[in-house]
């Protein structure tokens, strides 16, 4: 059989805000969204509702809630921030997710991204964002199957479909 | 292929960012304030420093930060700047 | 098919239970797996493998491995190939090639003429010869084209797959040799990562052709024992056919890999980022430089012992071996063991190591001291050579022999060392050059740093191995090594050319590309003195051997002209790739269609199942640029289109326009600084026109942003221009004004957006069931509401990109097919267009919209192009505001955008079509020409110098088959007061 042992599918859409701001901003969301937000560039935090916070830096994060649920969430965030410096943005169709899952995933992953995601140093639980291939993404690896969960702008997401497809080998 | 230090991100390929150009290059606050010349002088004289310089990166595809990066432009040394990285 | 008449009976690595067949030149031969192409051929006793480059000289191979330098074959087959190495090549059942560089056969080449006409052809000849009469040059080149190169270019190319692969490491080996190994061993063992790549198919390096001892047993087992328990360690991955090719910045390495694990992957060009690198690469023997030292039938020493030992094929019958150095005497020893009768040393230094000529003494061979060569008999094999004393006593003596061994010392492999950025430096003692300081993290063991002796390559890995690890944080304590033998010194003489017997002799240098001595001093006497020149003089090191063998000899031969040292001449600049790589490997994924990362839009599919005809229109999309019904020309569908958007209404996907959030309390004063324009007073709910200047002047953008909410406005770029505006706008506030409290958040792929146009755009608008007002009164031009269209949640603006009545709607992307399919439904009854991106350039033409890039090029200002409107007279300073200050300041003339009606209306000037004046000056330049269906008649903008001061005049148009009249007007051809887009 020709390809390497992966699948790959389109994950349905999910509620996506961007959230942006100083200490002050981070705490009024801390308290809102029952989280300790990190403060460090490519970390992320679940929390018991199943809502993940990425950091992308020291000021801006985003969060990931259950489809539906984000105009909601926007809309409490920005009034328990109303007087401070912040910007909060619905972005859930900024975003498509895609999930590689299977025991060659990494085979897959390595011919396009160019950050170092041996399990040593990129445990389950781990994210980034970095490239893959040639466009932008937030990875996220999930748990050991191995699965991989990746965030791409959504003009790019077939291109992104073809190309984890041809790395697969499965074209 | 150089290997860039992101504070935030570590150290990460260089095709992650988008050059910036010297800090030394400045937009002057008071552009009235010049003179013709002068003013010609920022915009089509920019910096090409022989050696060791500090330059402005984006990390367009990382943190979305802009960095500081001290590079010498004869062998594309790299070393960490003195102060504190990034604008903000 | 004849048997194998020099394949030992037993011996070597190759599985004799698995014999195979092969083609060379139309013959089938025999052979075994575990052979190459060259030991296959050695074994059926094959002597000529090719023509030389220029002088087309019978060649045969020269050695066993990547340096070899005479034996390229073409590979026929479904993958065929030029130009590969018959030494790294291995065999398989059935493999076809051929000979290159020779017509008819590599046994009777026409090209052989070039030989006896070879003082046409010195270095440097094409600059010399063949240039009388002058004019004639062409006609010679066709012929001198034909007969240079060697493989061909395959007619049909297979598909094959390349994987490019990123991999980091804490150590990387680079060969698996017995420095190379033993690295591997002790840093794979402290726990670190390593990665360990080899170029040959298995681990061992030149002891897998070599009789040498590792702890008292031969080292194939000790290779055996090392590569077993290097494999069972979890965190070390060994590649083999793996070249390393190109050492980079930051320890950034590429190795290409042939054939490797996955059986649908041709080559894999991996790209690695390594802590720490160990540089194993062994050395390469050289040539000793005499006259004809090129004859089928001579080789480099150790090589011949290498086929003899490691394939069980030896290269000839009678050897002499002819050396300055004490290394290949124990490759003439290994031979004579193997099968292959050594008639003779001949040793151009007069004091050998003692133990060494006792040794081959004792073996029954001859040897000669302080002896030479000085002729070589035989053309298409050697069959002879003639001996003299060094210093000319005595009469010379003739040997008969079919294989000539040269040995004239050894150059470690620095490539990847300087590649690196560090320089060699010039060993007096080895008579070569070694690496130098390191500049980066990086380090040599072994012969590539001038220890030939194995206990120290076996001693040095180790000790490299450790200390990289322990420099990456892993400290382990080291194992004692392995030992073996001393050996003594390689003590080699320096001997730049052996003096040649007669004027006319011919010395190769560079084997690949016929460079001889002669070329050499050529060079010199006509000043070519940096051995950069004389590289490019001669092409000396420029083949596809890039000089592995030949580069040290002739930075010797320059010394010795020159009377200096080979240290003071220098080498010529390392580049990667060290060996031949493809321009698949290169590629990867880039030689399919995903070489750039197309973008869709959620309206895409609907284009390509209903004729858009898609192209690249800026910024990653593929848009339609117009969508041709059954039997339409692209034009017909123009036309078509633009006199719907006039008369009817037409329909156009928007959702490439950039779009980004700002938000903070210093959002207006950010786009007070950004804009021409002023923003203070824009209400909530509302938008605006804007416009965006580079800091020198020239226009960037147009565009409109809308207030969200009190401090929240949302903007939008032209498509093409949406990263350049991006990173326009971060650069300012995180490098210029950090301490303005604005945040940016591009949004662009958040929301579709779809413009409805046209005369019936209300009409469609009603018709998709718009849950507000949308008449006249009640919805005004720049307006925008929020509401819901077909259910969907939208927010609509009345701006318009054609000048006619128009409705820009805005949903989440993820709605966006579903609003194009409901207003096309909606708009059926009104036979609404979908329009490209040809046509709404056509429409905007019509109006004279200004584009950013065409009308506003690099010589045009804000004013220029008629747009000081948009420029506020109390206005602070913007970007752009002091470079337009300065045009202004310098006055003179301007290239101001008029309009241009040709005389003939059937002429469309094309774009960049010059205006002239009467002295055929260059007056301007059209920026854009149509057929105007809705004008029917052609149209066209153009800047001309000081054009506005000039309505109503006729000028020339100047284009490839005529000169053309146009009148000048007004930049506008329909509804020049606005009033279709304000209804």
């Amino acid at each position: 059989m020709a390809g390497y042992n992966v699948s790959i599918k389109a994950l349905a859409n999910c509620g996506f805000l961007d959230l942006r701001g100083g200490n002050d901003a981070r705490q009024a969301c801390n308290e809102y969204l029952d989280i300790v937000l990190p403060t460090c560039a490519n970390k992320l935090v679940k929390t018991a509702n199943g809502r993940i916070a990425f950091c992308i830096s020291s000021n801006h994060w985003l969060l990931q809630v259950a489809d539906g649920n984000q105009m909601d969430v926007l809309q409490s965030l920005e009034r328990s921030s109303a007087d401070i410096s912040h910007s909060f943005v619905d972005v859930s169709d900024l975003y498509a997710r895609i999930q590689l899952s299977g025991p060659e995933s990494r085979d897959v992953l390595a011919q396009g991204v160019s950050i170092d995601i041996h399990p040593r140093v990129f445990p389950p639980g781990s994210t980034a964002r970095t490239g893959i291939a040639k466009t932008t993404t937030q990875i996220h690896y999930v748990n050991e199957s191995p699965t991989y969960d990746i965030l791409v702008f959504s003009s790019f997401r077939q291109y992104m479909l073809d190309w984890l497809a041809m790395a697969a080998a499965k074209s | 292929m150089i290997f860039i230090h992101c504070p935030h991100c570590g150290d990460r390929n260089e095709d992650e960012f988008t050059y910036g150009g010297d800090v030394e290059h400045r937009r002057p606050d008071k552009p009235d304030a010049m003179s013709d010349a002068q003013w010609c002088e920022y915009i089509y004289c920019v910096p090409n420093t022989k050696g060791w310089a500090k330059e402005h990166w984006w990390h367009v595809r990382g943190c979305n930060r802009w960095i500081l990066v001290e590079r010498n432009s004869i062998n594309n040394e790299l070393r960490k700047p003195d102060e504190d990285s990034g604008s903000e | 098919m004849s048997k194998q008449a020099f394949r030992a009976n037993s011996g070597g690595r190759i599985d004799r239970d698995r014999p195979l067949t092969f083609t060379f030149n139309g013959k089938r031969l025999g052979g075994y797996t575990g052979d190459t192409l060259s030991s296959a051929l050695i074994a059926n006793g094959i002597s000529i493998v090719g023509r030389s480059f220029k002088y087309h000289r019978p060649r045969g191979i020269m050695s066993a491995g990547a340096e070899e330098t005479n034996a390229f074959v073409q590979l026929l087959g479904s993958n065929e190939e030029p130009n590969v190495l018959a030494t790294t090549l291995p065999l398989y059942e059935g493999l076809e090639a051929h000979s290159v560089n020779a017509w008819p056969s590599v046994h009777f080449d026409l090209g052989g003429m070039n030989n006896f006409l070879h003082r046409l052809f010195p270095a440097g000849f094409y600059y010399k010869t063949f240039m009388w009469p002058r004019d004639r040059w062409d006609w010679y080149s066709r012929f001198i084209r034909r007969v240079a190169g060697w493989g061909a270019v395959p007619k049909k190319s297979a598909r094959n797959r390349y994987e490019h692969r990123f991999h980091h490491c804490d150590v990387m080996v680079i060969g698996a040799g017995p420095a190379g190994l033993s690295a591997a061993l002790a840093a794979g063992r402290s726990g670190a990562r390593v990665l360990l790549v080899d170029n040959q198919p298995e681990a061992g390096g030149y002891l897998l052709g070599d009789s040498a001892e590792i702890n008292s047993r031969p080292a194939l087992s000790w290779i055996s024992e090392v590569v077993a328990e290097i494999d069972a360690l979890p965190d070390v991955v060994r590649l083999k056919e793996t070249s390393a090719i190109g050492y980079y910045d930051q320890n950034f390495i590429t190795a290409l890999e042939r054939r490797p694990d996955k059986s649908w992957v041709k080559e894999r060009l991996w790209k690695i980022r390594a802590r720490q690198v160990i540089l194993a690469t062994g050395a390469i023997e050289r040539p000793i430089t005499f006259a004809d030292n090129d004859r089928p039938g001579v080789m480099l020493a150790s090589s011949a012992s290498h086929y003899c030992l490691r394939y069980g094929a030896r290269p000839g019958r009678d050897a002499v071996l002819f050396t300055n150095n004490n290394g290949s005497y124990q490759h003439a020893i290994d031979l004579k063991d193997n099968g292959v009768n050594i008639v003779a040393v001949i040793d151009l230094r007069s004091e050998p190591d003692a133990s060494l000529i006792a040794a081959a003494t004792a073996k029954g061979i001859d040897v000669l001291l302080a002896s030479q060569i000085s002729k070589v008999i035989g053309v298409r094999r050697v069959s002879a050579v003639e001996i003299c004393a060094s210093n000319g006593a005595g009469d010379c003596r003739r040997i008969a022999c079919d294989l000539l061994l040269m040995s004239g010392g050894w150059n470690p492999t620095i490539h990847l060392h300087s590649q690196s950025g560090a320089r060699p430096a010039y060993d007096a003692d080895l008579v070569t050059f070694i690496p130098g300081m390191s500049v980066q993290n990086e380090v040599s063991a072994g012969a590539c740093r001038g220890q030939f002796a194995l206990s120290t390559c076996l001693s040095d890995g180790l000790t490299a191995g450790y200390n990289a690890a322990k420099a990456c944080g892993f400290d382990t304590e080291p194992k004692s090594g392995p030992i073996c033998a001393a050996e003594p010194n390689i003590s080699p003489m320096p001997m730049w050319e052996v003096p040649l017997p007669k004027k006319s002799s011919r010395a190769f240098l560079d084997f690949n590309n016929d460079v001889t001595s002669k070329d050499i001093r050529l060079a010199e006497r006509e000043g070519y003195r940096s051995i950069e020149l004389v590289k490019r003089y001669t092409t000396a090191g420029m083949g596809i051997d890039q000089g592995k063998t030949g580069n040290v000899n002739i930075i010797g031969l320059m010394a010795q002209i020159t009377s200096t040292t080979p240290g003071a001449i220098g080498t010529t600049t390392y580049r990667p790739a060290y060996s031949p790589v493809s321009f698949g490997a290169m590629a990867g994924a880039d030689s399919s269609d995903l070489i750039i990362p197309w973008r869709r839009t959620p309206i895409t599919d609907w284009f390509i199942d209903n004729g858009g005809h898609l192209d690249e229109t800026g910024a990653l999309f593929r848009r339609p640029l117009f969508i041709a019904k059954s039997g339409e020309t692209a034009n017909d569908a123009i036309n078509r289109e633009a006199l719907a958007v006039r008369n009817g209404v037409g329909i156009y996907d928007g959702t490439p326009l950039g779009k980004i959030s700002i938000k903070g309390a210093d959002a207006v004063t950010f786009l007070d600084r950004v804009y021409t324009n002023s923003w203070g007073k824009l209400p909530i709910g509302r938008c605006k026109f804007g416009y965006m200047l580079h800091e020198d002047g020239r226009l960037l953008d147009d565009g409109v942003t809308f207030r969200l909410s009190e401090d929240h406005y949302l903007m939008s770029t032209g498509s093409g221009v949406a990263s350049v505006v991006q990173k326009h706008l971060e650069r300012l506030l995180h490098c210029d004004w950090p301490d303005l409290d604005v945040y940016l958040t591009p949004v662009s792929d958040q929301w579709a957006v779809i413009c409805v146009c046209g005369p019936l755009a209300r009409d469609v608008m009603q018709a998709a069931a718009t849950s507000i007002d949308v008449s006249s009164d009640a919805f005004k031009f720049l307006d925008t509401k929020n509401c819901q269209i077909a259910n969907i949640n939208a927010r609509v603006s009345r701006v318009t990109y054609t000048g006619e009545l128009s409705f820009e709607i805005v949903v989440a992307t993820r709605h966006g097919r579903e609003l194009w399919d409901a207003l096309l439904a909606a708009g059926k009854d009104f036979d609404i267009t979908p329009v490209g991106s040809d046509t709404s350039m056509l429409l905007r033409t019509e109006k004279a919209f200004i584009a950013a890039g065409l009308e506003g090029d690099g010589y045009a200002n804000i004013y220029d192009v008629g747009m000081g409107w948009v420029v506020p007279k109390k206005k602070g300073d913007f970007v752009g505001k002091r470079s337009t200050t300065r045009d202004l300041n310098k006055g003179g003339p301007r290239p101001e955008v008029i309009g241009l009606l040709p005389e003939d209306g059937s002429f469309v000037p094309p774009k960049g079509t010059p205006l002239i004046d009467a002295e055929r000056n260059m007056i301007g330049m059209v920026t854009i020409g149509f057929h105007s269906p809705n004008l029917k008649r052609s149209i066209a903008l153009a800047q001309l110098s000081d054009g506005r001061s000039r309505l109503g005049e006729t000028v020339t148009l100047f284009t490839k088959e005529k000169t053309a009249l146009a009148k000048v007007c007004e930049p506008v051809f329909i509804d020049p007061d606005g009033l279709k887009m304000r209804d």
